[in-house]
């Protein structure tokens, strides 16, 4: 997943006027001390919640979040998850995962959730939210794919933050972005061939 | 030659007496055995790529099935691969190649190889090498194989966190605590809320949100 990020980030400057972000550190997922799969980042796995914060911090300033998304003054909130693991326990976040929550019309009480699982908690005069894409773990380049033409879908498409040119993120189904951004000459989409990660062993 | 029952016997002693699991079996045509005493600076990809491996064809049973599963740990997690690993890192992210998965494959390949399964059966021995925890399972079952579970969940099963999620897409989010940077307690729909009636949002035209979970690795 690691080199989605890139791809992903500037996904999310383009549609920085549209939407507020929400980043969650989880466990890691690649801990020096359980599953080392060569990481430049070496780090241990969490055992307190000041350790959580301390790696948060890192992955944030890893990827420029600080410098590019708060410099364009996009609306975001970084967040930990428990050490109980409460968020991933609940949306299966760990590795990594990315969704759309789309907000909708406000309500006073809690409502009953759409197949089950129980209640929403109520918000008080605020919207409830509805999670309208998230990734997969199994295909991450597709994934984001389909993403980024969901968030075209939504929001058209959005400001050009790449730098030079009218890349179109989003507009070509079936090939990631990097291929999209990369591809794109004179206006001429350019096919590029990707396949999608598999399961990892 | 000694029996493989009486191969694997020792060998789970040495396991015992050398946790760092330096000590290793490795099946050739005769079941001799040699240890590894430093596999952190063997690049078995090398000996992968330009060895003659023995043409053996073999029947793997489950006690080599565990001393394979070990054997693929120990060379997962040895300082060789990790750096190789590592390299390849680059080409990830430049490339949007996914070359991890294609080392873990060569290095189960070669660890397959390693025991004598060749051929046409390297693609059965990787599928046995990959479903081993649940052959030695049953093996254990059926009283045919004396160790412990926990000693035959593979590395990385052990530390495999992925689960199923609660809400799935069309459903309405569920509220889960958090923590902010400064290890305060949150509420993530109270959160979303805040952040969805700010910035580009408002209380009267609240704005989707875009959650992204991850971690440093």
């Amino acid at each position: 997943m690691r080199y989605l990020w890139a791809d992903l980030t500037k996904l999310l400057q383009r549609y920085r006027a549209r939407v507020s972000l929400l980043f969650v550190h989880l466990a890691e997922a690649h801990a020096e001390d359980e599953w080392p799969i060569g990481s430049p980042v070496q780090v241990l796995q969490h055992r307190h919640l000041q350790h959580r914060i301390a790696a948060a911090e890192q992955f944030y300033s890893a990827l420029d979040l600080n410098d590019e998304l708060l410099k364009m003054g996009v609306n975001m909130q970084m967040t930990v998850d428990t050490m109980e693991n409460s968020f991933h326990d609940m949306y299966g976040s760990w590795p990594a995962q990315w969704f759309l929550a789309v907000p909708q019309a406000p309500r006073s009480q809690a409502a009953p959730v759409e197949g089950g699982g129980g209640m929403a908690a109520p918000v008080e005069g605020g919207p409830a939210f509805t999670m309208t894409n998230v990734s997969d773990y199994d295909s991450p380049l597709l994934t984001l794919d389909d993403f980024a033409a969901h968030m075209f879908e939504q929001f058209g498409q959005g400001e050009d933050t790449v730098g030079g040119g009218s890349t179109a993120l989003g507009t070509v189904h079936g090939l990631p972005i990097s291929a999209v951004t990369k591809g794109v000459q004179g206006g001429q989409d350019v096919v590029a061939t990707a396949s999608a990660a598999g399961t990892m062993q | 030659m000694q029996s493989r029952q009486v191969l694997a016997r020792e060998e789970r002693e040495l396991f015992k007496q050398h946790p760092d699991r330096k000590w290793l079996y490795k099946h050739n045509a005769s079941w001799n055995v040699f240890k590894v005493d430093d596999l952190d600076n063997w690049n078995w990809w090398e000996c992968a790529l330009s060895c003659t491996e023995p043409a053996v064809e073999t029947d793997v049973t489950e006690e080599m099935l565990l001393i394979m599963q070990r054997y693929e740990a120990a060379l997962r997690l040895s300082s060789a691969t990790q750096q190789l690993l590592s390299r390849v890192y680059h080409q990830e992210v430049v490339c949007g190649m996914s070359s991890h998965e294609s080392v873990i494959g060569a290095l189960q390949a070669h660890v397959v190889k390693s025991f004598g399964v060749v051929g046409s059966g390297i693609e059965a021995g990787l599928a046995l090498l990959r479903s081993a925890q649940s052959t030695l399972s049953q093996a254990r079952n059926r009283a045919e194989l004396a160790v412990d579970q926990d000693e035959f969940v593979p590395h990385y099963v052990r530390f495999n966190r992925l689960r199923q999620p609660q809400v799935q897409v069309g459903q309405q989010l569920l509220d889960s605590p958090l923590h902010d940077m400064q290890g305060g307690r949150l509420k993530f729909l109270s959160t979303m809320q805040a952040l969805s009636t700010s910035g580009p949002g408002s209380p009267e035209q609240p704005c989707p949100v875009v959650v992204v979970a991850s971690s440093l690795t």
